[in-house]
Protein backbone atom coordinates (compact mmCIF):
# COMPACT_ATOMS: atom_id res chain seq x y z
CA UNK A 1 0.00 0.00 0.00
CA UNK A 2 0.99 3.37 -0.62
CA UNK A 3 1.85 5.92 2.39
CA UNK A 4 -0.58 8.09 2.85
CA UNK A 5 0.48 11.44 0.89
CA UNK A 6 -0.79 14.79 2.65
CA UNK A 7 -1.04 17.61 0.06
CA UNK A 8 -2.25 20.92 1.07
CA UNK A 9 -4.52 21.55 -1.02
CA UNK A 10 -7.17 18.82 -2.64
CA UNK A 11 -6.56 17.47 -6.29
CA UNK A 12 -9.41 16.51 -8.52
CA UNK A 13 -9.76 12.94 -9.62
CA UNK A 14 -7.99 13.13 -13.18
CA UNK A 15 -9.40 13.21 -16.18
CA UNK A 16 -12.87 13.76 -14.82
CA UNK A 17 -15.31 16.50 -14.53
CA UNK A 18 -15.77 17.04 -10.75
CA UNK A 19 -19.34 16.87 -9.53
CA UNK A 20 -18.82 19.14 -6.71
CA UNK A 21 -16.78 22.18 -7.29
CA UNK A 22 -16.10 24.53 -3.94
CA UNK A 23 -14.41 27.74 -4.27
CA UNK A 24 -13.47 29.77 -1.87
CA UNK A 25 -15.85 29.27 0.67
CA UNK A 26 -16.58 31.52 3.14
CA UNK A 27 -19.69 31.02 5.45
CA UNK A 28 -20.33 33.80 7.88
CA UNK A 29 -23.03 34.21 10.25
CA UNK A 30 -24.63 37.21 11.74
CA UNK A 31 -24.17 37.73 15.31
CA UNK A 32 -24.14 40.99 17.86
CA UNK A 33 -20.07 41.49 16.08
CA UNK A 34 -21.54 41.81 12.86
CA UNK A 35 -20.52 38.40 11.48
CA UNK A 36 -18.17 35.60 11.79
CA UNK A 37 -17.17 33.30 9.16
CA UNK A 38 -17.25 29.34 10.51
CA UNK A 39 -15.11 28.55 7.39
CA UNK A 40 -13.08 30.87 5.14
CA UNK A 41 -11.68 30.34 1.86
CA UNK A 42 -12.65 26.76 1.61
CA UNK A 43 -11.93 24.77 -1.49
CA UNK A 44 -12.02 21.12 -2.60
CA UNK A 45 -13.53 19.40 -5.55
CA UNK A 46 -15.52 15.57 -5.28
CA UNK A 47 -15.98 13.47 -8.63
CA UNK A 48 -18.95 11.79 -9.12
CA UNK A 49 -19.35 8.30 -6.94
CA UNK A 50 -16.77 9.69 -4.81
CA UNK A 51 -16.82 9.18 -0.56
CA UNK A 52 -15.36 12.31 1.03
CA UNK A 53 -14.52 11.98 5.21
CA UNK A 54 -14.37 15.47 6.63
CA UNK A 55 -12.27 15.62 10.02
CA UNK A 56 -11.20 18.31 12.25
CA UNK A 57 -11.60 19.93 15.47
CA UNK A 58 -15.60 21.55 16.23
CA UNK A 59 -15.93 24.58 15.63
CA UNK A 60 -13.47 24.32 12.39
CA UNK A 61 -17.12 24.94 10.07
CA UNK A 62 -17.24 21.04 9.03
CA UNK A 63 -21.12 21.73 9.01
CA UNK A 64 -21.26 25.14 8.12
CA UNK A 65 -19.42 23.69 4.93
CA UNK A 66 -22.07 20.45 4.60
CA UNK A 67 -24.78 23.11 4.98
CA UNK A 68 -23.61 25.41 2.09
CA UNK A 69 -23.16 23.05 0.11
CA UNK A 70 -26.78 21.39 0.91
CA UNK A 71 -27.73 25.29 -0.41
CA UNK A 72 -29.35 26.11 3.84
CA UNK A 73 -26.97 28.62 3.89
CA UNK A 74 -25.81 30.78 1.61
CA UNK A 75 -21.51 31.64 0.86
CA UNK A 76 -20.88 35.38 1.99
CA UNK A 77 -18.23 34.91 -0.46
CA UNK A 78 -16.91 32.07 -3.24
CA UNK A 79 -19.26 29.59 -4.60
CA UNK A 80 -20.96 25.88 -4.45
CA UNK A 81 -20.80 24.46 -7.90
CA UNK A 82 -22.75 21.24 -8.30
CA UNK A 83 -22.83 19.28 -11.72
CA UNK A 84 -21.92 23.00 -13.04
CA UNK A 85 -25.12 24.99 -11.29
CA UNK A 86 -24.30 27.47 -8.47
CA UNK A 87 -26.28 25.97 -5.44
CA UNK A 88 -28.77 28.77 -4.06
CA UNK A 89 -31.52 26.35 -2.51
CA UNK A 90 -32.09 23.19 -1.26
CA UNK A 91 -32.87 20.42 -3.52
CA UNK A 92 -33.58 16.89 -3.60
CA UNK A 93 -30.61 16.48 -5.37
CA UNK A 94 -28.10 16.89 -2.63
CA UNK A 95 -29.80 15.41 0.20
CA UNK A 96 -28.97 15.56 3.92
CA UNK A 97 -28.69 12.86 6.92
CA UNK A 98 -28.48 14.83 9.98
CA UNK A 99 -26.94 14.27 12.87
CA UNK A 100 -30.20 15.01 14.89
CA UNK A 101 -31.68 11.95 12.41
CA UNK A 102 -34.48 14.84 12.09
CA UNK A 103 -37.38 12.54 11.23
CA UNK A 104 -41.02 14.02 11.17
CA UNK A 105 -41.94 12.66 14.88
CA UNK A 106 -45.56 12.45 13.37
CA UNK A 107 -44.99 10.17 11.13
CA UNK A 108 -44.01 6.43 11.23
CA UNK A 109 -40.93 4.75 9.48
CA UNK A 110 -42.83 4.19 6.17
CA UNK A 111 -44.48 7.82 6.03
CA UNK A 112 -41.04 9.32 6.75
CA UNK A 113 -39.42 7.23 3.99
CA UNK A 114 -42.83 7.73 1.75
CA UNK A 115 -42.29 11.74 2.21
CA UNK A 116 -39.60 12.20 -0.33
CA UNK A 117 -40.83 9.64 -2.24
CA UNK A 118 -43.85 11.51 -2.43
CA UNK A 119 -42.12 14.73 -3.29
CA UNK A 120 -40.80 12.56 -6.27
CA UNK A 121 -44.08 12.63 -7.76
CA UNK A 122 -44.43 8.92 -7.06
CA UNK A 123 -48.11 7.20 -5.79
CA UNK A 124 -47.69 4.69 -2.92
CA UNK A 125 -47.90 1.93 -5.49
CA UNK A 126 -44.63 2.61 -7.31
CA UNK A 127 -42.98 3.83 -3.75
CA UNK A 128 -43.81 0.34 -1.56
CA UNK A 129 -41.42 -1.55 -3.44
CA UNK A 130 -38.66 0.93 -3.03
CA UNK A 131 -39.60 1.46 0.85
CA UNK A 132 -39.23 -2.26 1.10
CA UNK A 133 -36.73 -2.67 -0.55
CA UNK A 134 -34.00 0.34 2.09
CA UNK A 135 -35.95 -0.47 5.34
CA UNK A 136 -34.68 -4.20 3.96
CA UNK A 137 -30.99 -3.23 3.06
CA UNK A 138 -30.61 -1.22 6.68
CA UNK A 139 -32.08 -4.17 8.39
CA UNK A 140 -35.42 -2.46 9.34
CA UNK A 141 -37.80 -4.92 8.49
CA UNK A 142 -41.48 -4.72 10.37
CA UNK A 143 -40.99 -1.03 11.55
CA UNK A 144 -43.05 0.40 8.73
CA UNK A 145 -45.97 0.81 10.96
CA UNK A 146 -43.43 2.08 14.19
CA UNK A 147 -43.45 5.93 15.69
CA UNK A 148 -39.69 7.64 15.57
CA UNK A 149 -39.93 7.46 19.36
CA UNK A 150 -40.13 3.58 19.10
CA UNK A 151 -37.49 2.69 17.67
CA UNK A 152 -33.69 3.13 19.60
CA UNK A 153 -30.84 5.72 18.22
CA UNK A 154 -28.94 3.68 16.26
CA UNK A 155 -32.19 2.42 14.35
CA UNK A 156 -33.58 5.78 14.21
CA UNK A 157 -30.42 6.88 12.66
CA UNK A 158 -31.33 3.55 10.00
CA UNK A 159 -34.38 5.43 8.74
CA UNK A 160 -32.66 8.41 8.61
CA UNK A 161 -30.52 6.65 6.47
CA UNK A 162 -32.71 4.85 4.44
CA UNK A 163 -34.65 7.78 3.63
CA UNK A 164 -32.06 10.07 2.66
CA UNK A 165 -30.98 6.58 0.06
CA UNK A 166 -34.62 5.78 -1.05
CA UNK A 167 -35.35 9.23 -3.27
CA UNK A 168 -31.69 8.26 -4.87
CA UNK A 169 -29.95 11.35 -4.35
CA UNK A 170 -27.17 12.03 -6.36
CA UNK A 171 -24.90 13.80 -3.23
CA UNK A 172 -25.46 12.98 0.35
CA UNK A 173 -24.22 14.88 2.73
CA UNK A 174 -23.58 13.03 6.28
CA UNK A 175 -23.17 15.75 9.34
CA UNK A 176 -21.65 13.20 11.87
CA UNK A 177 -24.52 10.61 11.46
CA UNK A 178 -23.02 8.20 14.23
CA UNK A 179 -21.77 10.23 16.61
CA UNK A 180 -24.97 9.42 19.18
CA UNK A 181 -25.02 5.21 18.80
CA UNK A 182 -22.45 3.30 20.94
CA UNK A 183 -19.52 1.38 19.11
CA UNK A 184 -20.94 -1.41 18.10
CA UNK A 185 -23.83 -0.41 16.26
CA UNK A 186 -21.84 2.77 14.62
CA UNK A 187 -19.72 -0.06 13.36
CA UNK A 188 -22.60 -2.10 11.89
CA UNK A 189 -24.03 1.25 10.51
CA UNK A 190 -20.35 1.97 8.69
CA UNK A 191 -20.83 -1.09 7.08
CA UNK A 192 -23.90 -0.83 6.11
CA UNK A 193 -23.13 2.53 4.85
CA UNK A 194 -19.69 1.28 3.05
CA UNK A 195 -22.15 -1.69 1.19
CA UNK A 196 -24.74 1.02 0.17
CA UNK A 197 -23.10 3.74 -1.29
CA UNK A 198 -20.70 1.15 -3.29
CA UNK A 199 -24.14 -0.47 -4.58
CA UNK A 200 -25.56 3.08 -5.70
CA UNK A 201 -22.50 4.69 -6.37
CA UNK A 202 -23.76 8.28 -5.18
CA UNK A 203 -20.99 10.76 -4.19
CA UNK A 204 -20.59 10.90 -0.03
CA UNK A 205 -19.21 14.06 1.93
CA UNK A 206 -19.29 12.59 5.50
CA UNK A 207 -18.23 14.65 8.15
CA UNK A 208 -17.37 12.97 11.23
CA UNK A 209 -15.41 13.25 14.44
CA UNK A 210 -14.39 9.38 14.26
CA UNK A 211 -10.55 9.31 12.53
CA UNK A 212 -11.06 5.62 11.96
CA UNK A 213 -14.58 6.23 10.43
CA UNK A 214 -13.40 8.78 7.41
CA UNK A 215 -10.22 6.34 7.15
CA UNK A 216 -12.27 3.25 6.44
CA UNK A 217 -15.15 4.35 4.88
CA UNK A 218 -13.67 7.07 2.11
CA UNK A 219 -11.69 7.38 -0.90
CA UNK A 220 -10.26 10.66 0.43
CA UNK A 221 -9.84 12.45 3.36
CA UNK A 222 -9.96 16.05 4.14
CA UNK A 223 -9.13 17.63 7.30
CA UNK A 224 -10.54 21.65 8.41
CA UNK A 225 -8.84 23.27 11.06
CA UNK A 226 -8.51 26.82 12.51
CA UNK A 227 -11.04 29.25 13.53
CA UNK A 228 -12.32 29.90 10.67
CA UNK A 229 -11.90 26.87 9.23
CA UNK A 230 -10.05 25.47 6.37
CA UNK A 231 -8.91 22.99 4.47
CA UNK A 232 -5.39 21.83 6.13
CA UNK A 233 -4.81 18.81 4.39
CA UNK A 234 -6.27 15.97 2.33
CA UNK A 235 -5.11 12.11 2.57
CA UNK A 236 -5.70 9.38 0.10
CA UNK A 237 -7.08 6.11 1.09
CA UNK A 238 -6.24 4.67 -2.38
CA UNK A 239 -7.97 1.07 -1.69
CA UNK A 240 -11.00 -0.25 -4.00
CA UNK A 241 -14.80 0.27 -1.75
CA UNK A 242 -16.60 -1.62 -0.01
CA UNK A 243 -14.09 -2.59 2.45
CA UNK A 244 -14.41 -5.55 4.65
CA UNK A 245 -14.00 -5.49 8.55
CA UNK A 246 -10.53 -6.88 8.16
CA UNK A 247 -9.41 -3.33 6.79
CA UNK A 248 -9.62 -2.30 10.23
CA UNK A 249 -6.59 -4.11 11.29
CA UNK A 250 -4.40 -3.62 8.63
CA UNK A 251 -1.52 -1.51 8.53
CA UNK A 252 -2.47 0.51 5.81
CA UNK A 253 -5.42 1.03 7.55
CA UNK A 254 -3.12 2.38 10.72
CA UNK A 255 -0.58 3.94 8.58
CA UNK A 256 -3.26 6.24 7.31
CA UNK A 257 -5.24 6.67 10.64
CA UNK A 258 -2.30 7.55 12.33
CA UNK A 259 -1.18 9.72 9.97
CA UNK A 260 -4.55 11.74 10.25
CA UNK A 261 -5.14 11.57 14.03
CA UNK A 262 -1.34 13.04 14.23
CA UNK A 263 -1.94 15.90 11.84
CA UNK A 264 -5.42 16.22 14.04
CA UNK A 265 -3.91 16.32 16.94
CA UNK A 266 -1.03 19.34 15.94
CA UNK A 267 -4.06 21.25 13.78
CA UNK A 268 -5.89 21.55 17.69
CA UNK A 269 -3.29 22.36 19.62
CA UNK A 270 -1.62 24.93 17.48
CA UNK B 1 -41.77 6.80 34.40
CA UNK B 2 -41.39 6.01 30.70
CA UNK B 3 -38.40 7.81 30.27
CA UNK B 4 -36.70 5.90 32.21
CA UNK B 5 -37.79 2.46 30.79
CA UNK B 6 -37.35 3.10 27.24
CA UNK B 7 -33.70 5.07 27.67
CA UNK B 8 -33.05 1.54 29.78
CA UNK B 9 -34.04 -0.66 26.53
CA UNK B 10 -32.60 1.70 24.54
CA UNK B 11 -28.80 1.25 26.32
CA UNK B 12 -29.11 -2.19 27.36
CA UNK B 13 -29.67 -3.65 23.57
CA UNK B 14 -28.39 -0.90 20.99
CA UNK B 15 -27.92 -2.93 18.09
CA UNK B 16 -30.68 -4.96 18.35
CA UNK B 17 -34.07 -4.21 16.92
CA UNK B 18 -35.93 -2.42 20.50
CA UNK B 19 -38.83 -2.78 17.82
CA UNK B 20 -40.40 -5.26 19.63
CA UNK B 21 -39.52 -4.49 23.15
CA UNK B 22 -40.57 -0.82 22.97
CA UNK B 23 -44.12 -0.67 22.74
CA UNK B 24 -45.03 -3.44 25.29
CA UNK B 25 -42.53 -1.29 27.23
CA UNK B 26 -44.42 1.51 26.94
CA UNK B 27 -47.35 0.28 27.82
CA UNK B 28 -46.11 -1.62 31.02
CA UNK B 29 -44.63 2.00 32.14
CA UNK B 30 -48.34 3.56 31.61
CA UNK B 31 -49.76 0.64 33.80
CA UNK B 32 -47.26 0.80 36.50
CA UNK B 33 -49.10 3.10 38.62
CA UNK B 34 -51.83 1.17 38.56
CA UNK B 35 -49.68 -2.07 40.72
CA UNK B 36 -49.27 0.70 43.06
CA UNK B 37 -52.46 -0.76 44.93
CA UNK B 38 -55.60 -0.79 44.10
CA UNK B 39 -57.18 0.80 46.84
CA UNK B 40 -55.47 3.89 46.06
CA UNK B 41 -56.43 4.24 42.42
CA UNK B 42 -60.06 3.52 43.37
CA UNK B 43 -59.60 6.47 45.89
CA UNK B 44 -58.18 8.79 43.18
CA UNK B 45 -61.25 7.68 40.22
CA UNK B 46 -63.44 8.66 42.90
CA UNK B 47 -62.17 12.12 43.96
CA UNK B 48 -64.03 14.01 40.86
CA UNK B 49 -67.04 12.81 42.23
CA UNK B 50 -66.24 13.52 45.73
CA UNK B 51 -65.75 17.35 44.61
CA UNK B 52 -68.84 17.20 43.04
CA UNK B 53 -70.81 15.37 45.80
CA UNK B 54 -70.01 18.24 48.39
CA UNK B 55 -70.32 20.97 45.92
CA UNK B 56 -74.20 19.65 46.07
CA UNK B 57 -74.06 18.61 49.91
CA UNK B 58 -73.23 22.17 50.86
CA UNK B 59 -75.57 23.62 48.55
CA UNK B 60 -78.46 20.98 49.79
CA UNK B 61 -77.92 21.86 53.55
CA UNK B 62 -77.97 25.94 52.51
CA UNK B 63 -81.32 25.76 51.10
CA UNK B 64 -82.43 23.52 53.84
CA UNK B 65 -81.37 25.46 56.47
CA UNK B 66 -83.54 28.33 55.47
CA UNK B 67 -80.45 30.40 55.23
CA UNK B 68 -80.83 31.73 52.44
CA UNK B 69 -84.16 32.91 50.57
CA UNK B 70 -85.55 29.91 48.27
CA UNK B 71 -86.50 32.47 45.60
CA UNK B 72 -83.02 33.29 45.35
CA UNK B 73 -81.07 30.15 45.75
CA UNK B 74 -83.76 27.41 45.39
CA UNK B 75 -82.61 23.57 46.49
CA UNK B 76 -81.04 20.84 43.97
CA UNK B 77 -83.82 19.18 43.65
CA UNK B 78 -86.01 22.57 42.46
CA UNK B 79 -83.44 23.02 39.70
CA UNK B 80 -83.78 19.42 38.56
CA UNK B 81 -87.18 19.26 38.56
CA UNK B 82 -87.52 23.12 36.74
CA UNK B 83 -84.86 21.21 34.32
CA UNK B 84 -87.40 18.10 34.20
CA UNK B 85 -90.38 20.62 33.33
CA UNK B 86 -88.41 22.41 30.34
CA UNK B 87 -87.76 19.02 29.10
CA UNK B 88 -91.41 18.02 29.14
CA UNK B 89 -92.75 21.73 27.99
CA UNK B 90 -90.35 20.63 24.61
CA UNK B 91 -88.36 23.93 25.23
CA UNK B 92 -85.32 22.56 26.55
CA UNK B 93 -84.12 20.47 23.31
CA UNK B 94 -84.58 22.90 20.72
CA UNK B 95 -82.78 25.32 23.07
CA UNK B 96 -80.11 23.18 23.58
CA UNK B 97 -80.07 22.37 19.57
CA UNK B 98 -79.42 26.39 18.82
CA UNK B 99 -77.09 26.99 21.59
CA UNK B 100 -75.46 24.00 19.91
CA UNK B 101 -75.71 24.88 16.16
CA UNK B 102 -74.28 28.53 17.35
CA UNK B 103 -71.52 27.10 18.84
CA UNK B 104 -70.11 24.91 16.21
CA UNK B 105 -70.92 27.01 13.47
CA UNK B 106 -68.75 30.13 15.32
CA UNK B 107 -66.15 27.78 16.42
CA UNK B 108 -65.38 25.85 13.10
CA UNK B 109 -64.79 29.75 11.79
CA UNK B 110 -62.85 30.55 14.52
CA UNK B 111 -60.69 27.62 14.24
CA UNK B 112 -60.61 27.08 10.01
CA UNK B 113 -59.58 31.39 9.93
CA UNK B 114 -57.21 31.15 12.86
CA UNK B 115 -55.61 28.12 12.14
CA UNK B 116 -55.38 28.90 8.41
CA UNK B 117 -54.32 32.51 9.12
CA UNK B 118 -52.05 31.49 11.65
CA UNK B 119 -50.40 28.54 9.70
CA UNK B 120 -49.58 31.27 6.66
CA UNK B 121 -48.61 34.13 9.04
CA UNK B 122 -46.60 32.32 11.25
CA UNK B 123 -44.56 30.85 8.36
CA UNK B 124 -44.08 34.29 6.36
CA UNK B 125 -42.01 36.94 8.39
CA UNK B 126 -43.31 40.02 6.44
CA UNK B 127 -46.86 38.52 6.75
CA UNK B 128 -46.31 38.01 10.32
CA UNK B 129 -44.78 42.05 11.16
CA UNK B 130 -47.82 43.46 9.21
CA UNK B 131 -49.96 41.64 10.82
CA UNK B 132 -49.30 41.27 13.86
CA UNK B 133 -49.95 45.00 15.30
CA UNK B 134 -53.70 44.73 13.85
CA UNK B 135 -54.49 41.30 16.01
CA UNK B 136 -52.31 42.65 19.40
CA UNK B 137 -54.52 45.94 18.79
CA UNK B 138 -57.84 43.75 18.57
CA UNK B 139 -56.65 40.74 20.77
CA UNK B 140 -57.85 43.02 24.30
CA UNK B 141 -61.05 43.61 23.29
CA UNK B 142 -63.18 41.23 25.09
CA UNK B 143 -66.06 39.47 23.02
CA UNK B 144 -69.40 40.96 24.44
CA UNK B 145 -67.60 44.26 23.91
CA UNK B 146 -68.43 43.51 20.18
CA UNK B 147 -71.95 42.31 21.23
CA UNK B 148 -73.53 46.13 19.73
CA UNK B 149 -71.56 46.35 16.97
CA UNK B 150 -72.60 42.56 15.80
CA UNK B 151 -76.07 43.82 16.48
CA UNK B 152 -75.78 46.55 14.38
CA UNK B 153 -74.38 44.60 11.82
CA UNK B 154 -76.22 41.74 11.91
CA UNK B 155 -79.56 42.92 13.66
CA UNK B 156 -81.10 39.97 16.25
CA UNK B 157 -80.15 37.07 13.92
CA UNK B 158 -78.53 34.10 14.25
CA UNK B 159 -75.56 35.75 12.44
CA UNK B 160 -74.95 37.88 14.94
CA UNK B 161 -74.63 34.98 17.88
CA UNK B 162 -71.63 33.28 15.02
CA UNK B 163 -69.94 36.33 14.60
CA UNK B 164 -69.37 36.61 18.56
CA UNK B 165 -69.03 32.84 18.90
CA UNK B 166 -66.35 33.85 16.37
CA UNK B 167 -64.66 36.52 17.56
CA UNK B 168 -63.64 34.72 20.83
CA UNK B 169 -61.78 31.63 19.98
CA UNK B 170 -60.21 32.80 16.63
CA UNK B 171 -57.24 34.95 18.69
CA UNK B 172 -56.29 32.65 20.83
CA UNK B 173 -56.07 30.24 17.74
CA UNK B 174 -54.58 32.35 16.15
CA UNK B 175 -51.82 33.43 18.09
CA UNK B 176 -50.73 29.93 19.35
CA UNK B 177 -50.59 28.65 15.61
CA UNK B 178 -48.73 31.65 14.67
CA UNK B 179 -46.22 31.07 17.65
CA UNK B 180 -45.93 27.23 17.17
CA UNK B 181 -45.63 27.47 13.60
CA UNK B 182 -42.92 30.21 14.33
CA UNK B 183 -41.01 27.92 16.29
CA UNK B 184 -40.68 24.87 14.03
CA UNK B 185 -37.41 23.34 14.15
CA UNK B 186 -34.98 24.58 11.43
CA UNK B 187 -34.03 20.83 11.33
CA UNK B 188 -37.37 19.27 9.86
CA UNK B 189 -37.51 22.16 7.77
CA UNK B 190 -34.21 21.52 6.33
CA UNK B 191 -34.78 17.80 6.33
CA UNK B 192 -38.16 18.67 4.38
CA UNK B 193 -36.52 20.68 1.66
CA UNK B 194 -33.45 18.35 0.59
CA UNK B 195 -36.02 15.44 0.52
CA UNK B 196 -37.67 17.31 -2.18
CA UNK B 197 -40.29 19.40 -0.26
CA UNK B 198 -42.04 22.32 -2.13
CA UNK B 199 -43.66 25.39 -0.03
CA UNK B 200 -46.93 23.37 -0.12
CA UNK B 201 -46.18 20.27 1.35
CA UNK B 202 -43.68 21.80 4.00
CA UNK B 203 -46.53 23.59 5.31
CA UNK B 204 -49.37 21.27 5.22
CA UNK B 205 -47.25 18.48 6.07
CA UNK B 206 -44.05 19.52 8.11
CA UNK B 207 -45.25 22.75 9.56
CA UNK B 208 -48.91 21.99 10.40
CA UNK B 209 -48.06 18.58 12.12
CA UNK B 210 -45.07 20.22 14.01
CA UNK B 211 -47.74 22.90 15.66
CA UNK B 212 -50.17 20.57 16.15
CA UNK B 213 -49.91 19.93 20.24
CA UNK B 214 -49.88 23.84 20.68
CA UNK B 215 -52.76 24.17 18.16
CA UNK B 216 -54.96 22.00 20.19
CA UNK B 217 -54.04 23.73 23.90
CA UNK B 218 -55.94 26.33 22.16
CA UNK B 219 -58.27 24.51 20.48
CA UNK B 220 -59.56 23.18 24.13
CA UNK B 221 -59.01 26.96 25.24
CA UNK B 222 -61.27 28.10 22.36
CA UNK B 223 -64.01 25.60 22.69
CA UNK B 224 -64.82 26.92 26.17
CA UNK B 225 -64.77 30.47 25.03
CA UNK B 226 -66.87 29.38 22.17
CA UNK B 227 -69.65 28.61 25.30
CA UNK B 228 -68.86 31.93 27.04
CA UNK B 229 -69.74 33.82 24.20
CA UNK B 230 -72.74 32.56 22.96
CA UNK B 231 -74.10 32.62 26.19
CA UNK B 232 -72.65 36.43 25.84
CA UNK B 233 -74.33 36.35 22.99
CA UNK B 234 -78.19 34.73 23.20
CA UNK B 235 -78.26 37.16 26.50
CA UNK B 236 -78.90 40.05 24.16
CA UNK B 237 -78.64 39.28 20.81
CA UNK B 238 -80.92 36.67 19.92
CA UNK B 239 -84.19 35.21 20.79
CA UNK B 240 -83.55 31.65 21.23
CA UNK B 241 -81.09 29.60 22.75
CA UNK B 242 -80.22 28.46 26.00
CA UNK B 243 -78.81 31.68 27.07
CA UNK B 244 -81.79 34.27 26.06
CA UNK B 245 -84.04 31.13 28.01
CA UNK B 246 -81.78 31.93 30.69
CA UNK B 247 -82.55 35.54 30.75
CA UNK B 248 -86.57 35.26 30.08
CA UNK B 249 -86.42 32.73 33.18
CA UNK B 250 -84.96 36.23 35.55
CA UNK B 251 -87.31 38.05 34.51
CA UNK B 252 -90.15 36.06 35.39
CA UNK B 253 -88.17 35.13 39.01
CA UNK B 254 -87.86 31.39 37.72
CA UNK B 255 -83.89 31.22 39.44
CA UNK B 256 -84.43 27.55 39.79
CA UNK B 257 -84.55 27.75 35.41
CA UNK B 258 -81.68 30.40 35.41
CA UNK B 259 -79.23 28.12 37.31
CA UNK B 260 -81.02 24.52 35.47
CA UNK B 261 -79.48 26.89 32.42
CA UNK B 262 -76.34 27.64 33.60
CA UNK B 263 -75.74 23.41 34.99
CA UNK B 264 -76.65 23.21 30.99
CA UNK B 265 -74.10 25.22 30.06
CA UNK B 266 -71.36 24.11 32.38
CA UNK B 267 -72.32 20.33 31.18
CA UNK B 268 -72.70 21.39 27.80
CA UNK B 269 -68.78 22.62 27.60
CA UNK B 270 -67.38 20.07 30.00
CA UNK B 271 -68.81 17.77 26.91
CA UNK B 272 -67.00 19.34 24.47
CA UNK B 273 -64.35 19.96 25.20
CA UNK B 274 -63.99 16.03 26.24
CA UNK B 275 -64.77 15.57 21.95
CA UNK B 276 -62.15 17.71 21.62
CA UNK B 277 -59.43 16.03 23.83
CA UNK B 278 -60.67 12.41 21.84
CA UNK B 279 -59.96 13.99 19.03
CA UNK B 280 -56.61 15.07 19.95
CA UNK B 281 -55.92 12.00 21.53
CA UNK B 282 -56.07 10.28 18.01
CA UNK B 283 -54.48 12.79 16.26
CA UNK B 284 -51.56 13.62 18.48
CA UNK B 285 -51.09 9.90 18.90
CA UNK B 286 -47.16 10.29 17.68
CA UNK B 287 -46.88 12.91 20.46
CA UNK B 288 -48.25 11.16 23.86
CA UNK B 289 -45.45 8.77 22.85
CA UNK B 290 -42.86 10.84 21.90
CA UNK B 291 -43.42 13.30 24.92
CA UNK B 292 -43.19 10.41 27.19
CA UNK B 293 -39.76 9.64 26.45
Amino acid sequence: MSAPEATMHATPAAGATPQIVVSGLTVSYRDAHGGRPACRDVSFTASRGEFIGIVGSSGCGKTTLLNAIAGFVRPSAGSVVVNGVPVTRPSAAVTMVFQSYALFPWMTVAQNMMFGLRMKGLGAARAAPIIARYLDMTGLQGTQALYPYQLSGGMQQRVALARALAIDPEIVLMDEPFAAVDLQTREDLQDELGGLTAETKQTVLLVTHFVDEAVYLSDRVLMMGGKPGQVVGTYDVQLPRPRRREFRSSPAFLAIRDAVSNDLRVATTT
Amino acid sequence: MPSTTSAGARTAQPTQPVVAAAPVDDRSARDAPARGGTRARAGSALLPWLGLAGLFAVWALLSASGMVNELLLPSPLAVLKAGADEFANGVLVPNVAISLKRVLTGYALAVGIGVGLGLFVGWNVRLYNAFNPVIEALRPIPPIAWVPLAILWFGLTDRAAYYIVFIGPVFPIFVTTAAAVRATGRHYVNAAQCLGANEWALLTRIILPGAMPEIFTALRVGIAMAWTCVVAAELVAAQSGLGYQMWQSRELFKSADVIFGMAMIGFLGFASNHVVLLIERRVLRWHRGAAAR
